[in-house]
């Protein structure tokens, strides 16, 4: 089976995988996409930081093992609208490339709380 | 008499010698000395010699002497005037302050001499009485030789007139002559008339002065040509021979100079030994008489024993005297003397080291073999010192003695603790009573022992009067003995730190068992308590005493004695002693007279109140019929029965109402009379034989009483006293029988008062805490009246009938009633309570336990609230509680703070805060870390688990329960506080998970994605 592979038009970005050890979860448990997360920084040094509500989390930057690409799987419509022609199935299926991660952040530290409240209650 | 003079003394005394012979040498003058000295008759003379200060510093010519020869030296051998000053000086010697007189005396001793026919004055005479002086000294025998030499040159005249005895007789004899002189002297100084002695001694001198006299040529520059001679060298070394006398020729001139002075010297001739030995003893005759005559006076005041009997008498009180020195003698009862013996032995181990079985026989020894085994074990037995275990002191580390004084406690420990093979060391507690005091003492008796004495001993501590020590010091004690004391810790440090433990038994002596600081001592003591001697074992001994005392004395009225002073054997003696004193016989009056046994001793009220409920005995009447005095009858207040004044013996004689009456008077004469009251009221319902009639009649006496006492009290008319004896009066004849009935001491009278006080304490903290409402309504809230008028039908009130069953399914009726009790509950502030009774059984009781209040203890009330049903009120009653305050609280939060309305707000306004709470995430357009962190007030989320939330349409919110009924804890709360954290804001948390992240790996296939 073919499957063409076609970098997006605005060329192919490079992005950064985010690993968490752990789980994200929302209080109100709602659908957490569209949801914003947390910041991420990084230090001077070049140690990135993430804080997601009262945690920050201190990780650190590393090359993957292999390259991770990001693609949009795009189904023309006339693909859809046309089933039984069967020969023109792969024709239909197009993946966009949308960017490529070559490296990625791991957090994989306990994560430590922020108090802020302390100065506050005294 | 011995007394040397001191160097420069002598050396004064020497110069002043010089000078004066050279005066007297220029001065003298022999025919003026001669008649002078006829003038001067012999009676004169002789007092002169008897008086004549030749004082006891005589010795001191010893040096002169020599001295005197060097003096008369330059008038070489014979006589003349330098020989007389010889004489002079010696007076001025004896007499340093009159030389004149001296001088003048010496004359008069000369001119006795010349009277006797010579005109010379005699040269020698000074010398030989230095020679009877020298021997006079103690040490007269190292002298004698060579001192006794001068004697024989100054009678040698003779010896070359008359003497044809060979000169070794010579010298036998003259020795002897010397030795018959100081014979004499001595045994004249055994007789220490001092007087007499010295009076002799110048007699003597004087009379060897006046027979001497003659004998003045027998100084030699040169070796004599005939007769025995001895040299002598002079400190300028000049070299004199004196000639020797012959016995025969010495006494020959001392009978003549004896004739010539008559009879008037002492030392007479041959029988002048025997004339003195009779006045020695005629002086010590007359100095016996004196004696005899002063001890006779002195027993004429006293008592008339024998001489030795009573100086011995009155050194020593008849307590003393007849005091029991074995155990056999003791008076005191025999189980408590053995009680006491046998503790003390339980020690034998420890300090003698003795094995228990020898012990035991030696117990059934007799006394004085025992005493010996005693010593016997001591000295031989292994005298364990070090630590021993505490298996080997008795349990009872302390004996303790308790009774009234004059039982013989003192005397017993004495005695048991010398008989037991201790030396017993008394000290009384109530003079040393400071710690450090007892410390010494304990330590003393604990360590030391008597080294001198004929045996040593260990130690037995006895305490006497311990109930006057303070409370340190029985503290003290007690550590002590038990082994905690750690000495004296702040002074000595380190070195003292082992506990210092008693290994020495130690009696404590005390009157009163029960005084406070006794307690500690009491736990770890052996309380034996004296009891009190048998009376006729009391009075056989008197009698006894009375016999060898030669007073006479009747059984009946020792009896009588040992009555009235309870049996006190040491007043019993002092009446005797005092009654003996001044005849030989022992009345009734004397013992009835006597004020022992009454001035100080207070009847215990035991005793008043077993009077009042018994009828006495004829027997006991008729010995003591005088023993209650009839002082009481003097009260001018009283209207008695006149006759009793009169012949009490002989109302005694029968038990007629009028002795009785009497006798009760007198014996709660001085009583308190509350005390005496509240015992007859405590123990008067014990007596069987009282009737009801009597009963009444008798309380109607007791609350005269308690009115009489209170009138007293109040305005202070101590004359109401007078008539409160015959409240006991009627007690006694109300209730009195033959029969012996235990007097318990009245304890109502404290425990009702404790229990009232604690009523008071409860209602009153009860009303404070009341809610204000009600207590508007008990206006005054007086104790008695809430005791009375509220609390028996409130504590009805709020015990309703309940179904036993939850209350879920609970009728509205019966919910409307139970919220009414929980409100009454409330508006009283009671509640129940969770206890824990003796059985380990939990109940629920009232808060305020207003049922100890108002019903009577032992008694069931009707009606009790299950043990559910009071748990159930118990719970209601506090969440209600809780409701309250907390609307409370809301309500006067919502007036004040808007702001804070939100977060407080109870869960009823939950769709608010969600509201609230989402409208709150999109409202933050900057990152976390850069907002401010705000109060945030989070939602409770819906579904709660299995919270049962009714609301009633009333205010009542059933709590959620679990399975076992027990309130769950509101959620919301938990919630909210969570929420409190102020930092959370965004919706999204992360969430760690512990571990490796590598070590899970999941396949996620693209499909799936």
């Amino acid at each position: 089976m073919q499957i063409p592979i076609k970098i997006s038009n605005d060329g192919s970005e490079e992005w950064m995988m985010l690993e968490l050890q752990g789980d994200l979860e929302s209080r109100t448990q709602t659908k957490m996409s569209n949801k914003f997360i947390g910041d991420l920084h990084f230090t001077k040094q070049g140690v990135p930081v993430l804080i997601i509500g009262h945690h920050i989390l201190y990780g650190k930057v590393m090359d993957m093992d292999k390259p991770f690409v990001i693609m949009n799987k795009i189904q023309t419509d006339t693909c859809m609208e046309v089933p039984e022609s069967d020969t023109n199935e792969e024709l239909d299926v197009l993946y966009n490339i949308k960017a490529v991660v070559k490296k990625k952040l791991i957090f994989k530290n306990r994560p430590k709380p922020i108090i802020a409240s302390s100065v506050k209650n005294v | 008499m011995d007394e040397f003079p001191d160097p420069e003394d002598e050396f004064e005394l020497l110069h002043a010698q010089e000078m004066e012979a050279m005066r007297e040498m220029e001065e003298f003058d022999v025919e003026e000395a001669s008649r002078q000295a006829a003038l001067i008759p012999p009676s004169f003379k002789r007092s002169l010699n008897f008086t004549s200060p030749t004082p006891p510093s005589r010795t001191t010519t010893s040096s002169p002497s020599s001295r005197t020869t060097t003096s008369s030296e330059p008038s070489n051998t014979t006589n003349g005037p330098p020989l007389s000053h010889t004489t002079t000086s010696q007076g001025t010697l004896l007499n340093d302050g009159g030389m004149s007189d001296n001088g003048v005396e010496r004359q008069t001793q000369l001119g006795g001499t010349v009277t006797g026919g010579r005109k010379r004055p005699p040269p020698e005479d000074d010398g030989f009485e230095e020679a009877l002086d020298i021997l006079d000294q103690d040490d007269f025998a190292t002298h004698r030789k060579k001192r006794s030499r001068p004697l024989v040159p100054m009678l040698g005249l003779s010896t070359l007139l008359g003497g044809q005895k060979s000169q070794d007789e010579q010298d036998e004899e003259d020795m002897l002559l010397i030795q018959r002189i100081t014979e004499l002297r001595n045994s004249l100084s055994k007789t220490e008339q001092h007087n007499i002695h010295h009076l002799d001694l110048q007699g003597i001198s004087t009379a060897l002065v006046n027979r001497v006299a003659p004998v003045a040529p027998h100084i030699h520059r040169h070796i004599p040509s005939s007769g025995d001679f001895q040299a002598v060298t002079t400190d300028t070394g000049r070299r004199f021979y004196l000639g020797r006398l012959e016995e025969d020729e010495w006494d020959a001139r001392v009978a003549a100079v004896g004739a010539r002075m008559g009879a008037s010297t002492h030392l007479a001739v041959g029988g002048s030994y025997l004339q003195l030995k009779a006045q020695v003893e005629r002086e010590q005759i007359r100095r016996d008489a004196q004696l005899a005559k002063r001890i006779r006076d002195e027993e004429d005041s006293g008592m008339e024993s024998g001489v030795e009997e009573e100086t011995e008498e009155r050194e020593s009180l008849w307590v003393e005297k007849f005091k029991p020195q074995h155990y056999l003698d003791l008076l005191s009862d025999e189980s408590t003397n053995r009680m006491v013996l046998h503790w003390l032995k339980l020690w034998d181990k420890l300090v003698f080291g003795v094995d228990k079985k020898p012990k035991k026989q030696e117990k059934k020894k007799k006394d004085f073999q025992k005493d010996k085994f005693n010593k016997f074990g001591k000295k031989f037995g292994p005298e364990v010192i070090e630590e021993l275990d505490d298996q080997n002191r008795p349990m009872q580390k302390v004996l303790l003695l308790a009774g009234p004084p004059g039982l013989g406690k003192t005397t017993l420990a004495h005695v048991l603790g010398r008989h037991a093979g201790y030396h017993t060391l008394e000290i009384n507690a109530s003079n040393d009573r400071s710690p450090e005091a007892f410390r010494t003492a304990l330590e003393t008796a604990a360590t030391m022992r008597s080294v001198l004495g004929p045996s040593p001993r260990p130690n037995c501590l006895v305490m006497d009067e311990i109930d006057g020590a303070p409370a340190p010091s029985i503290n003290l004690l007690v550590n002590m003995l038990t082994g905690k004391d750690m000495g004296r810790a702040t002074k000595k440090g380190s070195k003292k730190k082992e506990a210092t433990v008693l290994h020495r038994p130690v009696i404590c002596i005390c009157n009163d068992l029960y005084t406070p600081a006794l307690r500690p001592l009491r736990q770890i003591a052996l309380v034996v308590q004296f009891p009190p001697t048998h009376t006729a074992r009391l009075a056989q001994r008197l009698l006894e005493i009375t016999r060898k005392r030669d007073l006479r004395a009747d059984l009946s009225v020792l009896m009588a004695l040992c009555n009235k002073t309870e049996n006190d054997i040491r007043s019993c003696l002092s009446v005797l002693q005092f009654v003996r004193s001044s005849r030989r016989e022992v009345r009734l009056e004397d013992v009835m007279g006597a004020a022992v046994g009454q001035k100080d001793h207070q009847r215990s009220l035991f005793n008043m109140w077993s009077d009042i409920f018994s009828i006495p005995r004829q027997k006991k009447i008729r010995r003591n019929p005088l023993q209650e005095p009839l002082a009481d009858v003097s009260d001018g207040t009283l209207p008695p029965m006149p006759d009793l004044n009169g012949d009490l013996s002989k109302v005694g004689e029968d038990t007629a109402l009028s002795y009785r009456v009497q006798r009760i008077l007198s014996t709660t004469h001085h009583a308190p009379f509350d005390k005496l009251t509240q015992g007859w009221f405590h123990n008067y319902l014990n007596i069987k034989t009282a009737s009801l009639d009597n009963i009444s009649r008798g309380l109607d006496w007791a609350s005269f009483t308690d009115i009489q006492l209170a009138e007293v009290g109040h305005s202070q008319s101590w004359s109401l006293m007078a008539y409160l004896p015959y409240a006991c009066v009627s007690y006694h004849l109300l209730f009195a029988s033959h029969q012996w009935y235990k007097i318990q001491f009245p304890t109502q009278m404290n425990e009702i008062k404790q229990k009232q006080t604690k009523m008071e304490n409860l209602i009153t903290a009860m009303v404070n805490d009341m809610s204000p409402k009600t207590r508007a309504h008990l206006n005054p809230p007086s104790p008695s009246r809430m005791t009375c008028d509220l609390l028996p039908f409130l504590l009805h009130i709020i015990q309703p009938n309940l179904r036993p069953v939850n209350t879920q399914l609970y009728s509205k009726q019966e919910r409307a009633d139970l919220n009414a009790l929980i409100d009454t509950m409330l508006a009283y502030n009671l509640t129940y309570t969770q206890e824990r009774d003796q059985n380990g059984q939990y109940s629920f009781t009232l808060d305020p336990n207003i049922e100890e209040v108002v019903q009577f203890p032992n008694m069931k009330s009707e009606r009790q609230l299950s043990y559910p049903m009071r748990q159930l009120i118990s719970r209601e009653v506090e969440l209600e509680r809780v409701r309250r305050a907390e609307a409370r609280f809301t309500s006067t939060e919502n007036e004040t703070s808007t702001t804070s309305k939100d977060k407080r707000n109870p869960p009823s306004s939950k769709p608010q805060n969600e509201v609230a709470a989402t409208a709150n995430n999109p409202k933050s357009p900057l990152p976390n870390h850069l907002q401010k962190l705000q109060a945030k007030p989070f939602s409770k989320p819906g579904n709660v688990q299995g919270a049962v939330k009714k609301v009633v349409d009333g205010e009542i919110v059933q709590a959620p329960r679990d399975f076992f009924g027990r309130v769950i804890e509101n959620p919301v709360n938990h919630q909210v506080k969570s929420t409190n954290n102020e930092i959370v804001k965004s919706d999204i948390w992360f969430r760690f998970k512990e571990g490796y992240s590598n070590a899970v790996r999941r396949t996620i296939r693209m499909k799936d994605l």
